[in-house]
């Protein structure tokens, strides 16, 4: 446990990080990236859904190769090529062991890119 | 047919002083606009128009930032003097502020708030000062193809937004929840405001200084001039019916399902009318537009053949033009067609209209251009910082098509994007965890013809980390095509190459959200223009400077423009005659 979790477990931060994620991806347009296309709805393309899968992937791209995190992602379904979700993978963070800092490691990354979505 | 209204007495060199404020007023409105807005695709990509239109809703002069909102803001203040002129919806006072983001009247989408504001002189309406501008969030549903205005975003009707005086606070409260950054919706309503109040204090002052008849008589003698000079050049286009085709791949929802642009064209005497009955129905996706944007194609295509540097942009202009738009095309579309997209199929309606009229006046005509937007969103978590990443490459520049004495031009941006900007390859490489492998000209893409199709232009985007890209680009099926002889430009190309793939066995299509591993590509190939004129008709030594340039290959040059090249690149003088001999012998036999 480090010092970035304000020594929570690992099972209440997951819970608290789905929470601010369902915040800040309902707010979310990436307005602020502003302009590029003239007239369209640049962000059409953009669903709360697809960023999620992002973050997802990103911490899955990470983590893959860390055997204690191994069966986490196996048990969300988050494998090679196949999509899972956020909430799944938290819910499996939430039952790991406590103590874990590779857990927290994770979590942390989910927290950085979470808290620095509302700047994009 | 002469000049109708009465008033070719108006002091001249007071409608001088007027065309000149006039402009002025509106410069100023856009001016303020772009400096106030919250959001760039206000104040750099110019996604807004301002105006002044008479009392009757007739466009005065507009500054205008893309060129299909032409039509948009005269037919919604109409609509509103139409509203206001049933009793049991009160009147229009000189305090007010009128507002809506109607798809169906603006013509484009419900990002498109207008706020009109009336300039009442002497106690009598004489004016408006109007401003449509894009608000980049309005609700609505993120990600996928809508199909329904509901799931657009939040919809407001014509009302007023300040009445008397006094601002609606429960409207403004209805808005702020119905979208995901208020504070930035309210950034730009704001600015939009100012851009109004600019405009009737602008407007007043000469008003104030003039005197309201004296002002009024020259607008009036404004748009008489305006009408003359599009009359006469109406006059010399020869009289008849002419009609064209072209496409659209599809609607992004029945993909393949291709969509017809059919239409047709009246000239008699000096009045001209295009007629968009045989545009396609409105689809079931999202790239219908209302009425005022099949006016606008209309409008946009006609400036352009009668009347292209008369300034200001006014109602005189388009008097000799009758449009014929029947509900429910995709130009016309009536609710609930969903709307979002509405800016795409418009272009390729005025490429249409030019083509129709292509044998008659050759002169005043261009052939097709690449027509799309060609951009792509991608999104992601960088690796580097460990943050959430969205960014666009694009718009990209295609090729616009040739024209009867000039060679097309290469790598702009489509026609309804105006002087929209691109995003510089080293800004994007050092915000996105993307690398530009490529940003080159197409080789070959301008059509060939005695006169060149202008060349599209090829990026390629590796991806350095796991990222989605979508791209919603059109005309990928239907190729910009040529005129009078000249050949078509190549088509618009998406599409997504794993690492180590090989890129020519992929078939160009709309990409939708698709995942990107480090070292995958995108490819974004803007399409290139139509040529004009038979390619064997151009000058050997302007194709042996394109193969110079590496516009052309040789290939090209002998196959296509039957020019032979010495090994130095210089023209073989006889060679090329032979070709050309030899050529035309073929096309006769």
């Amino acid at each position: 446990m480090n010092a970035s979790n304000g020594g929570r477990g690992a099972g209440l931060r997951a819970i608290a990080l789905m929470a601010a994620w369902r915040r800040a991806v309902s707010a979310h347009t990436a307005l602020s990236t502003g302009m590029a296309c003239a007239c369209g709805s640049p962000f059409d393309g953009v669903s709360g859904e697809a960023l999620e899968q992002d973050l997802v992937f990103y911490v899955y791209d990470k983590y893959r190769g860390v055997p204690v995190l191994h069966p986490l992602f196996e048990q969300a379904g988050c494998l090679d090529g196949s999509a899972c979700d956020l909430a799944t993978l938290l819910r499996a963070v939430a039952s790991a062991p406590e103590g874990l800092a590779e857990v927290h490691g994770l979590l942390d990354d989910l927290e950085k890119a979470i808290s620095g979505f509302g700047r994009l | 047919m002469t000049p109708s209204s009465d008033h070719q007495h108006a002091d001249a060199v007071l409608t001088e002083i007027v065309r000149n404020g006039v402009l002025a007023v509106t410069e100023e409105m856009k001016t303020n606009l772009m400096r106030t807005a919250y959001n760039m695709i206000i104040y750099e990509a110019l996604d807004f128009t301002v105006g002044l239109f008479t009392a009757e809703g007739e466009t005065i002069s507009i500054g205008i930032g893309l060129p299909s909102f032409i039509r948009g803001m005269s037919n919604t203040i109409k609509a509103k003097l139409e509203h206001y002129s049933r009793p049991e919806n009160g009147t229009i006072g000189p305090d007010d502020i009128l507002v809506t983001n109607d798809a169906y009247i603006t013509g484009s989408h419900l990002n498109h708030f207008t706020f009109s504001q009336p300039i009442f002189f002497e106690g009598k309406l004489t004016a408006w000062a109007c401003c449509m501008a894009h608000w980049p969030d309005v609700g609505g549903a993120l990600g996928g193809v809508t199909s329904d205005i509901y799931s657009e975003g939040i919809q407001i009707p014509v009302m007023k937004y300040q009445d008397a005086g006094r601002i609606n606070d429960d409207l403004v409260r209805i808005i702020k929840s119905n979208v995901r950054l208020p504070d930035r919706a309210m950034g730009d309503l704001r600015a939009q405001i100012v851009a109004v109040n600019t405009g009737h204090r602008r407007f007043s002052e000469i008003l104030r200084r003039y005197g309201r008849e004296p002002v009024l008589a020259a607008i009036a003698r404004i748009m008489d001039h305006s009408e003359a000079a599009a009359r006469a050049r109406t006059r010399s286009i020869p009289d008849g019916v002419y009609e064209a085709e072209s496409f659209m791949d599809d609607d992004g929802l029945d993909i393949g399902n291709r969509v017809p642009i059919k239409v047709r064209v009246i000239k008699r005497g000096d009045e001209m009318t295009v007629d968009l009955s045989e545009v396609s129905p409105q689809v079931r996706g999202f790239f219908n537009s209302g009425p005022s944007t099949g006016y606008s194609c209309a409008q946009v295509a006609y400036k352009c053949l009668t009347s292209p540097t008369d300034y200001p942009i006014n109602e005189g202009s388009f008097r000799p033009l009758k449009v014929i738009v029947p509900e429910g095309t995709v130009v016309s579309a009536s609710k609930p067609a969903a709307m979002r997209k509405w800016m795409t199929f418009p272009m390729t309606v005025v490429d249409t209209i030019f083509k129709a009229l292509a044998d008659a006046i050759p002169d005043r005509t261009i052939a097709a251009h690449h027509a799309d937007l060609v951009i792509a969103l991608f999104h992601g978590v960088s690796p580097k910082d460990g943050r959430f990443f969205i960014g666009f490459v694009g718009p990209s520049g295609g090729g616009w098509g040739a024209k009867q004495n000039e060679d097309g031009m290469s790598g702009v941006v489509c026609s309804n994007d105006g002087d929209t900007h691109n995003s510089p390859c080293e800004q994007l490489e050092a915000k996105y965890p993307i690398l530009i492998e490529r940003h080159a000209l197409r080789v070959d893409s301008g059509g060939a013809g005695r006169q060149r199709g202008g060349l599209g232009t090829e990026t390629i985007v590796r991806a350095r980390a796991p990222m989605s890209v979508d791209v919603q680009s059109d005309r990928m099926h239907c190729p910009p095509w040529g005129l009078q002889g000249g050949h078509a430009g190549l088509a618009n190309e998406v599409f997504v190459v794993a690492r180590g793939k090989d890129p020519e066995s992929e078939v160009p299509r709309k990409v939708r959200n698709e995942r990107l591993m480090p070292g995958d590509r995108l490819f974004l190939r803007a399409g290139g223009g139509g040529g004009f004129g038979p390619p064997h008709e151009r000058d050997p030594q302007k194709v042996a400077n394109d193969v110079r340039q590496g516009y052309v290959t040789r290939q090209s040059a002998r196959e296509k423009y039957r020019v032979a090249l010495n090994e130095d690149g210089s023209v073989d003088v006889q060679g090329t005659e032979a070709l050309r001999r030899e050529g035309l012998a073929a096309e006769r036999a």
